[in-house]
């Protein structure tokens, strides 16, 4: 039984704010979460045909399976490809306001995460927290960070893997596992 | 199904009426016959949508026959005869709404247009507004669109071979900042082949039917360095309605404005002359933004410009919202705030003998060619990324030679002489 229309928007209207959620605790930007979400029901009702399930929640599993999909997609791409919403001729969106950015993080439990990025850097190696600053606030180029620095770039390159991993191991207790869920 | 579904997320609520919709034309054009036993939406902002639901022609929705209609006041009067030039008089039957529309940025709102004619003197005149069905007209602050009779217009001219006969740039102001438009039009050139607007550098072609054209953009034209070019004939002809010589874009706000001031001494011997930058308008109720001035001081030579002491002077700074002078109002003329998103700032003055040109270069590639304004003074700019302590201006120098900045040059930041 393929997914139609009116069950599509009965799922959307119950779930949407879930989805936004979902996103954004793994893109850490409300405006890309929106996006994707577009994309996400979007493309469910483009590929409605494939849906086998009947009920709604089969419908809310379906499009789980899509989101992770679009997360992947947009990792691997750098930008949102919205194929589906521009196959549908959807208008391109308003930005987000201040206070629905902030509601989407809140949501997300961005606030919490924010912190928690901060107070493990403070508790990093000095050597670590730097290059991190250097590489990922100030996002400068390995030739740059190594002169800057003074070492070589493949030492420069070495370092940031290094202090990456160890951020992650020490942040790995608090990332999302699976949907709709928050360690 | 709850009124306040998306109370806390509006953007959901538009997000799930642009799917609806564009499930329902999706439908429509598969014949699919789930369109007709398709729920209505609830619409959570008629004025936009509704116009949308219109086009689809879709019947039972269950909203109330007073919404199916956009917000509408009273048509605007004209102005009396006795007021109006001979030459702004129109000939009802030249005028014309042409079928050229500019999509406003946001979604849901009417587009622009172009009604054009000519006036009794034979010049011609164009007058911008937006369409509603067959009307033409304008939507107020309040959200009511008004009919702007045959009277109104917003400017004539004749043709002259090598340009347009009218062209301009209308601002439409809002309470806020994001809702301004500029509606930049233009009519009446026999030959025109290409009509583009730049915004920031970056053209923008326009579309063209009878030698007229009409483009919506955001934003105040000061604040975007607006200007509009067009090719008619073999000939390249662009006119600038933001951009002020004394105009420093900002990255993404509104625009800034370097200032220059100074002061002599009672004895008339010391002088001192600053430069800084300051915000053109505000954003959103807060208050504007300057700078700090940077200054240099020199003796007062009679029907002569001050002598730099050195080649250039400049400060260049990372400035915070809420950053500002610490010295109590009234002992000092320097007072300054920052109001504005952090940006980091470069600004000075320049010995205009002296200085041919000068380079600006950052870390990650920033690299740019700083323009002079009035020859002495000059303002940049920046995203709050770019480190200011690792800025470097390069100077060259008329005799050829060439200089190296790492460090700011603030002979003085007081007013004082």
């Amino acid at each position: 039984m393929s997914l139609s229309s009116e069950q599509l928007a009965r799922v959307y209207d119950a779930h949407a704010r879930e989805f936004v959620a979902f996103f954004a605790r793994r893109v850490y930007d409300p405006e890309v979460a929106v996006d994707l979400t577009a994309e996400t029901f979007a493309a469910a009702f483009v590929g409605g045909d494939s849906f086998t399930g009947k009920t709604d929640e089969d419908a809310v599993r379906w499009l789980y399976g899509i989101a992770k999909n679009q997360v992947a997609g947009f990792w691997r791409a750098g930008q949102v490809e919205q194929r589906a919403v521009e196959r549908l001729g959807m208008q391109q969106r308003r930005g987000l306001t201040d206070e629905e950015y902030e509601r989407i993080e809140e949501l997300a439990a961005l606030g919490d995460l924010r912190r928690r990025v901060a107070a493990e850097l403070e508790a990093m190696p000095a050597e670590h927290a730097e290059v991190l600053r250097l590489r990922v606030v100030q996002e400068l180029d390995y030739p740059v960070l190594a002169a800057r620095l003074e070492i070589s770039e493949q030492t420069a390159r070495a370092r940031v893997s290094r202090a990456l991993r160890a951020l992650a191991v020490r942040l790995e207790p608090y990332l999302p596992t699976e949907e709709g869920s928050h360690a | 199904m709850p009124d306040a579904l998306f109370d806390d997320l509006p953007i959901l609520g538009e997000l799930g009426a642009t799917l609806t919709a564009a499930m329902a034309r999706a439908e429509a054009t598969a014949g699919s016959s789930a369109t007709a036993a398709a729920p209505p939406r609830r619409w959570r902002r008629p004025y936009g949508w509704l116009g949308t639901f219109l086009v689809l022609g879709l019947v039972g929705t269950t909203a109330a026959a007073g919404t199916l209609t956009v917000l509408r006041g009273s048509p605007i009067p004209g102005p009396k005869a006795e007021d109006t030039q001979p030459s702004m008089v129109q000939r009802s039957d030249s005028q014309h709404v042409l079928g050229l529309r500019a999509n406003d940025p946001a979604a849901g709102h009417l587009p622009f247009a172009i009604r054009v004619g000519e006036s009794e003197q034979g010049d011609i005149c164009a007058t911008v507004g937006q369409v509603d069905g067959d009307d033409f007209g304008i939507v107020g602050e309040d959200g009511r669109f008004r009919q702007l009779p045959a009277g109104i217009v917003d400017s004539c001219g004749r043709a002259t071979g090598t340009d347009v006969a009218v062209a301009g740039a209308r601002v439409l102001d809002a309470k806020r900042y994001e809702d301004v438009r500029t509606v930049i039009y233009g009519a009446g050139a026999d030959d025109l082949k290409r009509a583009e607007i730049l915004v920031r550098g970056k053209a923008i072609p326009l579309k063209i039917e009878d030698g007229a054209f009409v483009g919506v953009v955001p934003n105040y034209p000061e604040d975007i360095g607006l200007q509009l070019r067009l090719r008619i004939g073999d000939r390249t002809v662009t006119h600038g309605f933001g951009t002020g010589r004394a105009l420093v874009l900002d990255p993404s706000g509104p625009a800034w404005q370097m200032s220059r001031g100074g002061s002599q001494s009672r004895d008339r011997k010391t002088q001192v002359n600053c430069a800084n930058l300051q915000q053109v308008h505000r954003a959103d109720g807060t208050r504007m933004s300057s700078t700090p001035p940077v200054c240099f001081r020199a003796p007062v030579e009679h029907h002569k410009l001050p002598q730099m002491p050195v080649p250039v002077t400049y400060n260049a700074r990372t400035f915070h919202t809420g950053d500002r002078s610490h010295d109590p109002p009234g002992r000092s003329p320097s007072v300054w705030r920052w109001q504005a998103p952090s940006r980091t700032v470069v600004w000075g003055q320049i010995d205009g003998k002296r200085v041919k040109q000068i380079d600006l270069v950052a870390p990650s590639s920033v690299r740019q060619r700083v323009r002079k304004i009035y020859g002495d003074s000059f303002g940049v700019v920046l995203p709050a990324s770019v480190n200011a302590k690792h800025i470097r201006l390069l100077v060259t120098m008329r005799d050829g030679s060439t200089r190296t900045y790492s460090r700011p040059v603030v002979p003085t930041s007081s007013m004082r002489p």
